[in-house]
């Protein structure tokens, strides 16, 4: 027991080190930063499209879907990798007189039949289509004209109203 | 190469052991063809549900005589209860084929009760934590969405919620079973030499760890303090989905129970947390039912005092509790059968609407009479003579062992069964005793094939309690040694 | 105390007994199930019933003076050892009684056919007649008394069923429910008798009770007794014979199958059945209860003027003749009375429905609002229906015992057998017997004189001219034709004069034939004659009474009111039983109410309470702990209040909560 407690503590090691390196440099980016923010810096970087919104938003439901057989797929790639090394070993082979190769190919392949079988079905029931829901244009008309909103929008919106300070 | 060669007489061994779970098979092959039917032959509006419900239920009986062979060979009361667990599957798929107009995501419907089959026959077989884990998911994730089935809000409201709540029961169980493997090396339970390491680990985490994985099966067989997600469930589930749902998970955690008996009961605490369970979910249960408005709901919370009663079973003999067992099977599918015609007949489910049905329907006004008599547990019907069995067991284990708990439970559970009168006989009270004043129902058509299966389960109920024998017989034909 | 229960196999016959028996219920089965085609079910229906008859038939063949075949089995078992067993058992006895039962139930689906076209609940009737004769064939064929008890409450509820088939009439409702208490009176004597035997003899099986119940045994007399009990129910004799002319409410079919063939049969059946072992006390009884139904019978039927009530009297006269004849020592007697009166009862009664068919038919056509069943209203029918009359004829001369006709065969061989009890009272049996013969005649003859002959006068209360009655449609004539025929002389006996060597007594008897007597017939004859001229000679069609017959009050003095009311039973029931009853359960109803029921609302008060302070405790401390650990982990913070406020994450909370207590006990 006292042996697997030490070589836990590789790891313990390896996490502290993981810490500190992380906290170190972000600190001393920390102290070392000159600090001017302005809105445009503190909005959360999003690839460069404007943030739409709290973090809590509700996500579109398809996310999951397409998440979840994604996430399928890649457990199927992360059973394959060590199931394909101990499928080919020789001495195994050679000890069990063939049946090890057997089994082991037999059950790698219903489970790939199955995940295939899946996706099929998911495929074929519709579930990978993105429909879009139809936005249909109003029809409302107010009696204040559209181009009163644009100024007005205009008007308030941040960039307009802060470049004629500069 | 010493790894090899007995690499070669494991799998010779496993390759040789195959030939037991023939109805495990059976039922993966139908679940794979019938998806295979579905994806080819019917998309999106066909009618599929008699095709696929039918192959389903070759399928099922395929697997049920095939363990009927099974059960000749091994005789163990694991291998009696999938016998038992497969019945129920065949009932659920009778019943379900009788709803000819139920056209949504009907392949779907049945593959996933499939599933939700599979794993409830592995839990009764298997003594490996991994198994035991994999098949209560494999349950649990197949009840998540069958909840959903009636594809309206609120049924996917309490299917969320069910799901949210199955997940933090299982983190649970998986704490609980990580730390019992951390102590023991082994995931297989008969391997576990529980005593050998308390001396090294102390106690404490032991029981700890055992409390934790109870917790995950108390959840599945909705018993105090993990019952809170059933009543939210079963009211927005589909009607056959709740009759499933209130026999094949709470059965199959049963017989685990008992496989694991002689590891985990031998703590003294697992015992009383076993009992103070079963004396918690009674009063709950019937208690809570007396305040209950909907039928679904109120059955939800008689569900809960069932397991109530089927842990005092549990801890009276196993006769008892096979007997009490096949019993509520019985009982729970004719009542969620009968609460189901009335909902297709007048699409209520309200108990105070029941109002002067009656006279509408006497012949399901029967039935409903008979099989909630036999839920509260009165003559004549099979539900006394399994009550008979619990209490007559229950007091015997007093007399031998004289511990205060066993009276506790005896007395809890005679009183309870006073209490549940109150509310089960609040259907027939509506029914045919309370004047009604003319409410106008539109009726619709409902399956008369399934008022008469209903009527057969009914019978069965009578006649068990006339004609117990052959019942026993079968039951002591079982071999309980562990 | 274990004796062990010889089981015996099935044979081909009581394997096909077993398909007579069940074939009726099968009827029944289909009947419900095939609710939407009227016509096509209930020929269905009828074509079972024709070969069920033909079964029996075959059955009657092989088993008829042949050996008698029994099967047995094991039915269920009490504990260890005690066993119940239940069986067929074929002797010449029932075989016979089953031809009888098939033939007459097939000719009343026949009649039903027609007679019930028009009923709304047509399915329901063909139905229920399948099993009410399910249950008489169980009767019939069952080996032991428990089982035969079964049946025997089974043909006590179809009867229910049957005669309260117009249920919507409030006086059907009553009679059906006044049959049933009754015969419900008459059971609980056979019960009583059935836990007496059980106790002395470990056994209901027939044939064994036969073998081993000792003659002399002083509880046996008892026992048989009290199995008498049910037959005075079920055969309607005195003093519970009250029900039978209530139940002439359901249709008339019905009447005919339950006064002629079955229900009724089933007393006298039970009767023959046990005969071997019944001791000379307990038949000198019998004897006595059944001279005194004839008689009383016999005198109520004097003065009713409706036609069904007639016929119901003359058939508890009838029964009582049965009774008596079964107490004098002459089953064999008794049941060839049993089978001659099904057959020109039977006839009687559908020809009554005939007639009643018509003059309903009539009343409905012309608006007229009259009761078809009056016979003051009728008169002068032989022109308008001389099929109807003439099958009338024959059958009403079969119930007087004129000579070529079935039923003075069988009524002479009963009175001859009656002669044997001449010491002391029982005198009175013959004596009552043979009143009994000149009554029957003076009322038979004066329902014939006002039902056939004179003038029509029905002119005399509606304004028409000589009414027209339809025809009787085939159907009907066919069952009416056959009935008719059998109650002919020829069908039993060579001999029109001597029914001592017919062949039903032959193959019943187990002893040496009734001798032959040349005095009893003459005297008979001579009072049938006596009776008939009397009663031609008050109601011949010129007479005065006749005349003015249409407006005759129901009775003007005592003793026609005795007739009339049926020695006003009812009455004294009422008074003596009935009131005292109410009486006491007023009392008993008091008690209830002050004690039991206060008992109980204190207690359902009690569980009330206890419910609401759980309720509480539920609301309070239970949500209470919910929505502090709620507000704990708000302030701990690690929760947003965004997500705290769901409901499911409270759900879960507490569920945390729970095991956290547990856990903590656990560490304590």
């Amino acid at each position: 027991m006292s042996n697997e407690t030490a070589s836990f503590g590789e790891i313990l090691i390896y996490l502290i080190g993981g810490i500190v390196f992380i906290s170190g440099g972000l600190f001393t980016a920390w102290i070392i930063r000159p600090k001017r923010p302005n809105e445009e810096k503190l909005t959360t970087y999003e690839s460069g499209e404007d943030p739409l919104g709290g973090a809590w938003g509700q996500v579109n439901i398809r996310f999951y879907v397409i998440a979840l057989i994604f996430l399928l797929f890649e457990v199927e790639i992360v059973f394959l990798f060590p199931w394909a090394t101990v499928f080919g070993r020789e001495e195994l082979i050679e000890a069990t007189d063939g049946l090890w190769g057997w089994v082991a190919l037999s059950e790698m392949f219903v489970f790939i039949f199955i995940l295939a079988l899946g996706l099929a079905y998911a495929w074929r029931k519709g579930y990978l289509e993105w429909d879009k829901p139809e936005i249909k244009p109003s029809d409302f008309k107010g009696p204040v004209p559209t181009e009163k909103y644009n100024a007005i929008n205009h008007k308030y919106s941040k960039f307009t109203s802060e470049q004629p300070k500069k | 190469m010493e790894y090899a060669s007995q690499l070669n007489n494991q799998l010779q061994n496993t390759i040789a052991l195959l030939s037991g779970y023939w109805p495990e098979f059976i039922i993966v092959i139908g679940l794979v063809v019938t998806l295979i039917i579905d994806l080819i032959f019917f998309n999106k509006e066909k009618n599929s549900n008699w095709w696929i419900g039918f192959v389903n239920l070759v399928f099922l009986i395929l697997a049920f005589t095939k363990q009927v062979d099974v059960y000749s060979y091994f005789s163990n009361l694991g291998e009696f209860m999938k016998l038992v667990l497969l019945f129920a599957g065949v009932l659920f798929i009778v019943f379900s084929l009788t709803q000819t107009h139920q056209t949504k995501k009907a392949g779907e419907y049945y593959i996933i009760f499939n599933g939700l089959l599979i794993g409830a026959l592995l839990i009764a077989k298997s003594t490996n934590l991994l198994v035991i884990y994999l098949g209560i998911e494999m349950m649990s994730i197949s009840a998540y969405v069958l909840s959903a089935f009636s594809f309206n809000k609120n049924s996917a409201e309490a299917s969320l919620k069910y799901l949210l709540f199955g997940a933090v029961s299982s983190a649970f169980m998986l704490f609980g079973m990580s730390l019992l493997y951390g102590f023991t090396q082994t995931l297989n339970i008969n391997d576990f030499e529980l005593l050998h390491t308390v001396k090294v680990i102390g106690d404490l985490p032991i029981k700890l760890a055992v409390f934790m994985t109870m917790f995950g099966f108390l959840f599945k067989i909705a018993a105090t303090p993990m019952h809170i997600w059933s009543p939210d469930v079963y009211e927005a589930t589909p009607t056959f989905v709740v009759a499933a749902f209130s026999v094949i998970p709470k059965l199959a955690v049963f017989v685990l129970l008992f496989n694991i008996a002689d590891k985990f009961l031998v703590f003294p605490e697992v015992e009383l947390l076993l009992q103070f369970t079963a004396i918690l979910s009674l009063t709950i249960g019937n208690f809570a039912a007396l305040w209950q408005k909907n039928a679904k709901r109120m059955l939800a919370y008689s569900s809960i005092a069932h397991t109530g009663f089927l842990l005092i079973a549990f801890f009276a003999n196993m006769q008892s509790f096979v007997f009490y067992g096949l019993v509520y099977l019985i009982m729970n599918f004719a009542v969620f059968g009968l609460v189901k015609v009335v909902e297709q007949k007048f699409s209520i489910t309200d108990i105070e609407q029941y109002i002067g049905l009656g006279k509408k329907i006497p012949l399901i006004g029967v039935l409903f009479v008979v099989a909630l008599i036999s839920l509260t547990g009165l003559p004549p019907t099979a539900g006394f003579t399994a009550k008979i069995l619990v209490f007559s067991g229950i007091w015997e284990k007093y007399l031998t062992n004289h511990n205060p708990v066993y009276l506790s439970l005896f007395v809890f559970g005679l009183f309870n069964t006073v209490v549940s009168l109150f509310y089960y006989l609040k259907i027939p009270y509506f029914m045919f005793i309370k004047k009604s004043n003319e409410v106008i129902l539109n009726e619709h058509k409902s399956s008369t094939v399934l008022t008469y299966l209903i009527g057969s389960l009914v019978f069965v109920l009578i006649l068990c309690f006339f004609l117990p024998n052959s019942l026993m017989d079968m039951i002591y034909s079982i071999n309980f040694a562990q | 105390m274990n004796q062990e229960v010889t089981i015996l196999t099935l044979t081909s016959s009581t394997q096909l007994s077993l398909v007579v028996l069940f074939l009726p219920l099968l009827s029944f089965v289909i009947m419900n199930l095939w609710s939407k085609n009227r016509k096509l079910g209930s020929y269905v229906s009828s074509g079972l019933f024709f070969v069920n008859f033909i079964i029996a038939v075959f059955l009657f063949i092989t088993i008829w003076n042949g050996e008698p075949e029994h099967s047995r089995w094991l039915w269920f078992e009490i504990g260890s050892g005690i066993q119940f067993t239940s069986g067929v058992w074929l002797n010449n006895l029932t075989v016979l009684l089953l031809v009888l039962v098939t033939l007459v139930s097939f000719m009343v689906h026949l009649f039903s056919l027609e007679y019930m076209k028009d009923d709304k609940a047509y399915n329901r009737y063909f139905s229920f007649l399948g099993l009410f004769t399910f249950s008489m064939l169980g009767i019939v064929l069952s080996d032991n008394l428990l089982l035969m008890f079964v049946f025997w409450e089974l043909v006590g509820f179809s009867s229910y069923l049957l005669i309260g088939f117009w249920f919507h009439k409030e006086t059907a409702a009553k009679a059906s429910k006044k049959a049933f208490i009754v015969n419900r009176i008459g059971d609980l004597g056979f019960l009583v008798g059935l836990m007496i035997l059980w106790s002395n003899y470990n056994t209901l099986d027939l044939t064994t009770l036969i073998s081993s119940a000792e003659i002399t045994d002083p509880s046996l007399t008892l026992a048989t007794l009290c199995l008498f009990g049910g037959v005075i129910g079920k055969s309607a004799q005195f003093p519970l014979q009250v029900w039978l002319p209530d139940a002439m409410e359901g249709p008339t079919p019905v009447s005919a199958l339950i006064h002629a063939a079955t229900m009724v049969a089933a007393g006298v059946f039970l009767l023959a059945r046990i005969t071997p072992f019944i001791p000379i006390d307990a038949l000198h009884v019998i004897a006595l209860i059944g001279a005194i139904t004839a008689f009383m019978g016999g005198v109520a039927a004097l003065r009713q003027f409706d036609i069904k009530k007639i016929l119901a009297f003359s058939t508890i006269s009838q029964l009582g003749y049965m009774v008596m004849g079964v107490g004098a020592s002459a089953y064999d007697a008794a049941i060839f009375h049993l089978i001659t009166h099904a057959f020109f009862k039977a006839c009687l009664f559908l020809s009554a429905g005939a007639i009643i068919h018509s003059l309903h038919k009539f009343s409905h056509d012309n608006d007229a609002n009259f009761d078809a069943q009056d016979i003051r209203l009728m008169g002068g029918l032989r022109r308008s229906m001389p099929f109807t009359f003439w099958v009338f004829i024959v059958s009403s001369m079969a119930l007087v015992g004129v000579p070529l006709f079935s039923g003075f065969l069988s009524k002479e061989a009963i009175l001859i057998a009656s002669l044997s009890m001449t010491k002391g009272w029982q005198v009175i049996v013959p004596i009552l017997g043979f009143g009994s013969v000149l009554i029957t005649a003076f009322y038979v003859m004066r329902m014939l004189l006002i039902i056939f002959f004179g003038e029509n006068r029905l002119s005399n209360i509606i304004n028409t001219s000589y009414p027209s009655f339809s025809k009787v449609s085939l159907l009907m004539k066919i069952p009416l034709t056959l009935l008719a025929f059998s109650s002919l002389f020829i069908l039993f006996s060579p001999n029109p004069f001597d029914g001592s060597h017919s062949w039903i007594i032959n193959g019943l008897s187990n002893q040496l034939p009734i001798e032959h007597h040349s005095v009893v017939p003459a005297i008979s004859v001579m009072l049938v004659l006596l009776g008939m001229g009397l009663a031609y000679a008050k109601f011949k069609p010129s007479s005065k009474y006749i005349q003015q017959i249409h407006s005759e009050p129901d009775y003007k003095n005592l003793w026609q009111s005795l007739s009339f009311n049926n020695w006003h039973l009812d009455a004294i029931y009422d008074a003596v039983i009935i009131r005292q009853a109410i009486r006491i359960a007023d009392g008993i109803k008091m008690i209830e109410e002050k004690l039991i029921n206060r008992f109980i609302n204190y207690f359902a008060i009690f569980n009330v309470i206890l419910a609401k302070i759980l309720g509480l405790f539920d609301r309070y401390i239970v949500d209470g702990l919910v929505h502090f650990s709620a507000f704990a982990s708000n302030t701990i913070g690690w929760l947003s209040k965004n997500i705290q406020s769901g409901k499911a994450q409270t759900h879960i909370a507490w569920a945390g909560l729970g095991i956290l207590m547990i856990i903590i006990w656990l560490i304590l």
